[in-house]
C-alpha cells in the first residue's frame, strides 16, 4: 500500500550536490523551480515595460506627426550601434551560460567580462546621447523650453515636449535596468572567480542570461519605435 | 520527481548555433534600418514591429533556450504578450472622440478632489438628469 | 499497539501523540528574536505576516471609524474638510495595500501551502522572506506620508490632483511601489510551488481547491501588479519632473491615468477575493462532512475569473471613458460574474444534504455565502451601464465593495484564521465565543454597511465630507454598525488571544478534514512532516473517524463489514 517514491525522509543526508536547497528531492526540481521562478519575474518585468509602449501607442495614435519629428530628431546611428552592442552582450551572455553548463571557469569569467563591458559602453553612448539631447534642449513635457511660437523641426516645442516624455521614460527605464544587470552580472563574476560554478551549479549564470537576454528583447523593440519610425 | 544522485544535465546550446543566431540578428537590425526610410505610410509600424518580433523570437527560442525547455516555459512568454497585447487594444478602444484626436483635452478642475471631467466626458455623455455626476 | 484492521500510511495508531515528541515544533525549534527576523522557515514568516496584516488592519479601522464618527452629522462633527480627505485617504490605502492584498495568500497562504503540499518549504524561502521584508519597507514609506503631509488624494490617486496636491503622495506611492513587489515575489513563489513541488499522487485535480486558488491569484500578482508599478512610477515622475505623460497643460491624458491605474486595481480586487473563495471551499466541505460538489467546475472558474479578471477595468471608467469602450467593457464585466455564480451554487449544492456542523469556521463560511452574494448582486448593478451613470461615485459602491471585500474577503479569512488556528498554534479555542464573534460580526457589519446601498440610490456620493440633512438618519445608522462592528472585531481577536493563553491543546486533526495539513502535527515540527506523505484524495471527509482515545481524527479505508456509504466514492468529472 505504501507507494514507492517520495519515502525520502529529510533526517537521512541527501546524496545530492551541496547546492541544492534542503527542501528540494532533487537537482532537477531545484533547476526547474528555479527557472519558473525567473521566467515568472520576466513576466512581471514585461509587464512592467508594458505601460510605456501603451502610452507610446496612444500618443503616437494622436499625435503622429510630432511622434516622426522627434524621431527624426533621435540619433539613429548610435541608436543602431548601442542596440548591437547590446545584441552582442547578449551573444556573449549565451556562451558564459555555456561556459557554466560545462564547468569552465576561465571562459566563463572571460565572457562574463566582455557582457559586462558590453554594458557599460550602452550606458556609455547612452550618456552621450542624453548629453546631446540636453544641449539641444530636447528634453521631456515638463522640462523642454517652449517659447509660445516656437517650432522645432516643424512642430510646435510644445507638443514635441510629449514625445521626448515618453523617450526619455522609455529609454530611462531600460538603462536602469541595465544598471542593475551590470550589479548582477559584477556579482557574478566574483562568484566564478570564488569557484562557486565549478561543481555544475550553473543555474545562477543562467537566471541571470534569463535577465539579460529579456533586457535585450526590449531593446529589440524600443530602437525601432522610437528611433526609426 | 525522483532523487538523482547524478547531477543534472542541462542542455548545451552549440556554438555554431548561437553563430548563427547573432549573424541574423545582426542582419535583421539592418534591414530593419533600410526599410525604415522606405515610404511605407502606415505600414510602417507593422513592419517595425513584425521585424523585431522575428528578432524577438530568435532570441527567446535559443538564448533564452525556450526551444529547449518545458512548453511551460514559452507559455509563459506567450501569456505575458497577449496580456500586453490586450492592455493595448482595449485601451486603444477608448480613443475615437474628437476631443483625444486633437489633443484639446479642456480639463476643469473641480473644487472636491476626486471629481474629474474632462471634455471627453462633456462631449460624448449626454448630459444626465440629477445632480450625481456633477462638478465637485 | 496495532489495530485489527489494515493500516493505511497515513494512519495514526491510538496513543501515539500522547507521549511527548522530541522534535521541536516550528514555534520552539530555535529561540530569539534573530532566529525570526532572519528566519527562513515559511511558517515563521506567516505567522509575522499574520501579526503585521493585523496591526495594518487595526490602523485602518481606526481610521474607518474616525470617518463614520464624522459622518453622524451633516456638517463638521469632530474634523475638518481637510483632514477627512486624508483620513478616507489613508483608510483605503491601508486597508488595501497593506491589509487585504496579502491578508489571505502571505498570512495563511505562505503557513498552509507547503504543509497541505506535504512540502517542507516553498520554492525560494529566501525570496519569501525578501517578500515579507518588502511589505514592511512599503508600511514605512506609507506610515512616513502619514507623518510628514498627509494623503488627500482618495486610494486612487487620480491625476491630475495627485500630481498638483502638496500631500505626500511621492512617498506614499514609493511605498505602494515597493509593496508591489511584495505581492509579485508571493505570486512568484506559489506558481513555482505548484508547478514543482506537489506530492506524489497529487495531481493538478487532486489538489485542495485552496491550492487552486492561490494559484489563481499568483497568476494575477506576477501580471498585473507590475503595471501598477510603472503607473505610480510615472505618477512619481510626473510629480518630480514634470514627465507630463497625465497632465493635460503637458499634452497629457489623466483618463490616461485611469486606464493604467484600473488594469491593476480591478484584477487586484481578484487577488482579493479567489483566495477567500478557496477557504470557503475548504470550510463548506469540511463542515458538511461531504465531498465539495463540482470539483473541477471550481476549479476552472478560478482560473477563468484570474483570466476574465483583466478585461473588465473599463468598468470603473464608465463616467470617463468614451461610449465605445463603455459598452463593451459592460458586456465583458457580465462575463466575470458567471464563473462567481457556479462557484456559489456549487458551496450550496455542498451543503444540501450534507451533515452540517456550526462550527465557528462553518458560521462564518456561512456568513460569507451571503455577504458576498449581496456584494457580487448589486456589482451587476455597477456593471450596467444604465444604472451605473446614476450610482457611480455614489455610497453605492462603496456599500458594494466593502460587502464583498470586508463581508467577503476579511469574512472568509477569519473563518480560514479560526480553522487553521489549531494547526498553527496548537491550541484550540472557545467555540461558544467564537461563534457569538460571528454572529456579532454578521450582524454589526449588515448594519453598517446596508444602509450605504439606500444612501446610494438617493444620491449621497463618496467621499463628501457634507451632506445633504435627508441622509443623516442613515449615516447614524450605519456608525453605529460600525462601532458594533470594531466590537465585534474586537471580540474575534479576544477569542483568539485567550485561546493562545488558556486554549485545550489542539490535536493533528480537529475538524476531520482530508488534506495533508492536517497529517502533521500541531503546531507542526521544522520540516513539517517526519515522512513525506502520500497524497490522498484531499475530500474523501468520508474516510475520516473520530478517535476516542486520542481525541484526534484519523484516517481508516472503509472496513469490509461497513455499509455500502462508507465506501471511498469516484472524484466527480
Amino acid at each position: 500500500m505504501i507507494s514507492p517514491a517520495r519515502t525520502q525522509s529529510h533526517s537521512t543526508p541527501h546524496s545530492l550536490p551541496a547546492h541544492v536547497a534542503h527542501h528540494f528531492d532533487s537537482e532537477s526540481q531545484q533547476v526547474e523551480a528555479g527557472r519558473i521562478g525567473m521566467w515568472l519575474f520576466l513576466v512581471s518585468e514585461i509587464l512592467f515595460f508594458s505601460g510605456l509602449f501603451v502610452a507610446y501607442a496612444i500618443y503616437r495614435n494622436r499625435h503622429l506627426d510630432v511622434f516622426m519629428a522627434g524621431s527624426d530628431l533621435l540619433d539613429v546611428s548610435l541608436g543602431a550601434f548601442n542596440t548591437v552592442v547590446l545584441l552582442f552582450s547578449s551573444l556573449t551572455m549565451a556562451l558564459a551560460v555555456r561556459a557554466a553548463q560545462l564547468r569552465k571557469q576561465k571562459p566563463l569569467i572571460a565572457w562574463l567580462s566582455v557582457t559586462l563591458a558590453c554594458a557599460v559602453l550602452f550606458l556609455g553612448v547612452k550618456g552621450v546621447e542624453y548629453s546631446h539631447k540636453v544641449h539641444d534642449g530636447l528634453l521631456w513635457a515638463g522640462a523642454i523650453s517652449s517659447e509660445p511660437g516656437s517650432m522645432i523641426n516643424g512642430v510646435s516645442a510644445g507638443e514635441l515636449g510629449s514625445f521626448f516624455s515618453i523617450y526619455f521614460a522609455m529609454t530611462g527605464l531600460h538603462a536602469t535596468h541595465i544598471l542593475g544587470g551590470i550589479g548582477v552580472i559584477g556579482w557574478l563574476i566574483v562568484r566564478a572567480r570564488r569557484g562557486d560554478f565549478n561543481e555544475g551549479n550553473f543555474a545562477p549564470v543562467d537566471y541571470v542570461g534569463l535577465y539579460w537576454h529579456l533586457v535585450d528583447l526590449i531593446l529589440i523593440y524600443l530602437f525601432p519605435l522610437l528611433y526609426l519610425i | 520527481m525522483s532523487a538523482d544522485a547524478r547531477s543534472y544535465q542541462p542542455h548545451v546550446v552549440p556554438v555554431r548555433k548561437l553563430l548563427i543566431v547573432f549573424a541574423s540578428l545582426i542582419t535583421l537590425t539592418g534591414l530593419t534600418v533600410f526599410v525604415a526610410d522606405l515610404p511605407l505610410g502606415e505600414w510602417d509600424v507593422a513592419v517595425a514591429i513584425g521585424i523585431a518580433t522575428v528578432k524577438a523570437t530568435l532570441v527567446a527560442a535559443i538564448f533564452m533556450h525556450l526551444k529547449y525547455d518545458s512548453r511551460f516555459h514559452g507559455l509563459l512568454l506567450v501569456f505575458a504578450t497577449l496580456f500586453v497585447v490586450l492592455f493595448l487594444a482595449l485601451t486603444l478602444l477608448d480613443e475615437n472622440s474628437e476631443a483625444a484626436q486633437t489633443g484639446e483635452a479642456e480639463v476643469v478642475l473641480s473644487k472636491s478632489p476626486h471629481k474629474l471631467v474632462t471634455s471627453q466626458m462633456t462631449s460624448d455623455l449626454r448630459i444626465l438628469p440629477g445632480a450625481r455626476m456633477t462638478i465637485g | 499497539m496495532s489495530s485489527s484492521a489494515p493500516v493505511s500510511p497515513v494512519n495514526r495508531l491510538p496513543g501515539e501523540w500522547q507521549e511527548p515528541r522530541p522534535e521541536a515544533s516550528y514555534l520552539t525549534a530555535s529561540r530569539g528574536i534573530r532566529s525570526w527576523l532572519f528566519t527562513l522557515d515559511h511558517k515563521r514568516i506567516g505567522v509575522m505576516y499574520l501579526i503585521s496584516v493585523l496591526l495594518a488592519f487595526l490602523v485602518g479601522g481606526l481610521l474607518a471609524i474616525a470617518i463614520r464618527t464624522e459622518l453622524l452629522t451633516p456638517e463638521k462633527t469632530v474634523m475638518d474638510a481637510d483632514t477627512y480627505n486624508h483620513s478616507f485617504t489613508l483608510h483605503g490605502a491601508v486597508m488595501v495595500f497593506l491589509f487585504i492584498i496579502p491578508s489571505i495568500p502571505a498570512a495563511l497562504g505562505n503557513f498552509i501551502l507547503p504543509v497541505m503540499l506535504g512540502a517542507k518549504d516553498v520554492a525560494f524561502p529566501r525570496i519569501n522572506l525578501a517578500s515579507y521584508y518588502l511589505w514592511v519597507f512599503g508600511a514605512v514609506f506609507l506610515l512616513a506620508a502619514i507623518a510628514l503631509n498627509g494623503l488627500d488624494t482618495g486610494w486612487t490617486f487620480y491625476t491630475p490632483y495627485s500630481t498638483t496636491t502638496n500631500s505626500s503622495v511621492i512617498t506614499a506611492t514609493a511605498g505602494v511601489f515597493i509593496l508591489g513587489f511584495s505581492s509579485i515575489f508571493t505570486g512568484i513563489n506559489f506558481i513555482a510551488t505548484l508547478h514543482t513541488m506537489r506530492p506524489t499522487g497529487m495531481t493538478w485535480f487532486r489538489m485542495p481547491l485552496f491550492l487552486w486558488s492561490l494559484y489563481a491569484t499568483s497568476i494575477i500578482q506576477v501580471l498585473a501588479t507590475p503595471v501598477l508599478s510603472i503607473t505610480l512610477l510615472l505618477l512619481i515622475a510626473e510629480k518630480a519632473l514634470g514627465i507630463g505623460i497625465f497632465d493635460p497643460k503637458l499634452g497629457g491624458d489623466p483618463v490616461l491615468y485611469q486606464h493604467f491605474f484600473w488594469f491593476y486595481s480591478h484584477p487586484a480586487v481578484y487577488i482579493m477575493i479567489l483566495p477567500a473563495m478557496g477557504i470557503i471551499s475548504e470550510l463548506i466541505s469540511v463542515f458538511s462532512r461531504k465531498r465539495i460538489f463540482g470539483y473541477r467546475f471550481i476549479a476552472y472558474s478560478s482560473i477563468a475569473i484570474a483570466l476574465l479578471g483583466f478585461l473588465v477595468w473599463g468598468h470603473h471608467m464608465f463616467t470617463s471613458s468614451t461610449k465605445l469602450a463603455a459598452v463593451i467593457f459592460s458586456a465583458l464585466t457580465f462575463s466575470v460574474s458567471i464563473p462567481s455564480g457556479i462557484k456559489v451554487f456549487n458551496w450550496l449544492a455542498t451543503l444540501y444534504k450534507g451533515s452540517i456542523s456550526l462550527a465557528t469556521p462553518m458560521c462564518y463560511a456561512l456568513s460569507f455565502i451571503f455577504l458576498f452574494t449581496i456584494g457580487g448582486l448589486t456589482g451587476l448593478f455597477l456593471g450596467s451601464l444604465a444604472t451605473d451613470v446614476h450610482l457611480h461615485d455614489t455610497y453605492f459602491v462603496v456599500a458594494h465593495f466593502h460587502y464583498v471585500m470586508m463581508g467577503g474577503t476579511l469574512v472568509a479569512f477569519i473563518g480560514g484564521l479560526f480553522y487553521w488556528w489549531p494547526k498553527m498554534t496548537g491550541k484550540m479555542f472557545s467555540e461558544t465565543w467564537g461563534r457569538i464573534s460571528c454572529l456579532a460580526v454578521f450582524v454589526a457589519f449588515n448594519l453598517t454597511f446596508f444602509p450605504q446601498f439606500l444612501l446610494g440610490t438617493r444620491g449621497m456620493p463618496r467621499r463628501y465630507y457634507n451632506y445633504a440633512p435627508e441622509f443623516q438618519s442613515l449615516h447614524v445608522l450605519s456608525t453605529i454598525g460600525s462601532y458594533l462592528l470594531g466590537v465585534g472585531l474586537m471580540m474575534v481577536a479576544g477569542v483568539l488571544v485567550h485561546s493562545l493563553m488558556r486554549g485545550r491543546k489542539a490535536p493533528s486533526n480537529p475538524w476531520g478534514a482530508a488534506s495533508l495539513e492536517w497529517q502533521c502535527p500541531s503546531p507542526p515540527p521544522l520540516h513539517n512532516f517526519e515522512e513525506v506523505p502520500v497524497a490522498g484524495d484531499p475530500y474523501a471527509l468520508d474516510e475520516m473517524f473520530f478517535d476516542e482515545s486520542t481525541g484526534d481524527f484519523v484516517r481508516k479505508h472503509a472496513e469490509p463489514e461497513r455499509e455500502s456509504e462508507a465506501q471511498p466514492t469516484e472524484l466527480p468529472v
